[in-house]
């Protein structure tokens, strides 16, 4: 660094010199080349002096309180966005809750026919107190796969509100094909291992799905 | 618990050890900030940019100075900031003249001091905005935020002769626009 600039005759100090003499940040033979060259100079004198009141209205200029706090969010993750998952490949634990409903579906489904009867044996025990054949054999008929119970009535304006249009009307009065095929086969369908297994299925599938969610959260 | 321990938990995600952090550093950053853009309004967004930011890079601080790494983040944020509003800035020069007088209270003052003190604020905030952006940084960073030039050259990515360099330059700058209004410079600064 040069410490003095070029003058006439004489060498002054360079501003870089008066700014580094006053944080004392220079060697200690060139701290006494300035002061010694200070208490000569008026003009250099003045302008540390002026510098120097610089320095120190800076350093004394309030610290303004902040307007509010700055923390982050505290649940760290609310900033790393989940990844995009494809509809066809769901998360883990959607894939087994969806397969637990499913088994729950199955499992109301083959209960509903086994009270009403509509399944197995035409004598079967528990009727619930309905009469009318044609009634509990409508009621009765196990639903195909698009008629969840969660799916809920056919919006559409039938007048005769029966869910028929996607059943032929024939199943109506006539037991649904499933039973027919189990009773003409002569195999005797043991509809109370059916639901026992689908009940522990949809345990199962339940239980997984929460286990396989408490990780993905906690990973 | 001390720095080093809220950065390691930091870095493992534990937010609430990071906001230790900001509760430590907000108040110079806002300040340091303010200084820089001279609009509490944006100050106030690229404080908590800058503390959003540096939780996201967090795992990028190996280790060293922790203050440096964040002030060099706010300070990027300010230069991107003042490099936008750049042609906005030059022809609204006038506006400077409505330049507050940031985070002055009147305690222990006569109406007459406070308000030459105020009026002195108002002029410094004035002045640093004609400085570079370069020579406003170092000049807040040295001698409103009191960083050694060491640090300073740390945060601006810059040799320790550039520091000085740019220092002196902008205290040149600021003793010449103070100069026409010595009689603001209180007593016991003026006589040295
Ligand atoms: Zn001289």
């Amino acid at each position: 660094m040069r410490l003095f600039g070029e003058g006439f005759g004489v060498r002054h100090c360079s501003t870089e010199t008066v700014s580094s003499f006053l944080d004392g940040a220079m060697r200690d033979s060139e701290m006494r080349k300035v002061e010694s060259h200070l208490a000569s100079c008026y003009d250099c004198a003045q302008q540390v002096d002026d510098m120097r009141a610089v320095v120190g209205a800076l350093r004394t200029l309030p610290t303004v309180p902040t307007p509010r706090s700055f923390a982050v969010p505290v649940p760290a993750r609310a900033f790393v966005a989940a990844p995009a998952r494809p509809w066809w490949r769901p998360a883990p634990a959607e894939g087994f809750r969806a397969m637990a409903a499913a088994a729950a579906i199955a499992l109301a489904v083959v209960f509903a026919g086994d009270i009403s009867g509509a399944i197995g044996t035409p004598e079967a025990p528990i009727q619930l107190g309905i009469e009318t054949p044609g009634d509990f054999i409508n009621h009765g008929t196990p639903p195909g796969p698009e008629q969840s119970p969660i799916v809920g009535p056919d919006p559409a304006p039938e007048p005769n509100n029966q869910p028929a249009d996607t059943v032929p009307d024939d199943t109506a009065t006539t037991p649904a094909p499933q039973s027919t095929l189990a009773q003409q086969s002569g195999v005797r369908l043991e509809l109370w291992a059916l639901e026992l297994a689908l009940l522990a299925l949809t345990a199962a599938l339940a239980g997984i799905s929460i286990l396989v969610r408490r990780r993905s959260l906690s990973a | 618990m001390d720095e080093q321990t809220l950065l390691l938990a930091s870095k493992q995600g534990d937010a609430g050890a990071f906001n230790r952090l900001v509760e430590h550093y907000q108040t110079s950053i806002y300040n340091a900030a303010l200084r820089m853009v001279g609009d509490p309004a944006i100050a106030e967004d690229i404080t908590q940019d800058t503390f959003v930011s540096a939780f996201r890079a967090l795992h990028t601080f190996s280790a060293g100075n922790f203050r440096a790494w964040l002030f060099r983040i706010a300070t990027n944020a300010c230069r991107d900031h003042l490099r936008s509003a750049q042609v906005r800035r030059n022809t609204s020069l006038d506006a400077l003249v409505e330049s507050p007088a940031f985070g002055l209270t009147s305690e222990q003052e006569t109406p007459e001091e406070f308000a030459v003190r105020r009026e002195l604020s108002s002029f410094i905030q004035q002045a640093l905005m004609t400085l570079p952006t370069d020579q406003r940084m170092v000049l807040i960073l040295v001698d409103i935020q009191a960083f050694s030039y060491e640090e300073a050259a740390r945060v601006l990515k810059k040799p320790v002769g550039t520091v000085k360099s740019r220092l002196s330059r902008a205290r040149e700058a600021m003793r010449a626009a103070l100069s026409t209004q010595r009689e603001l410079l209180p007593a016991q600064i003026r006589s040295g």
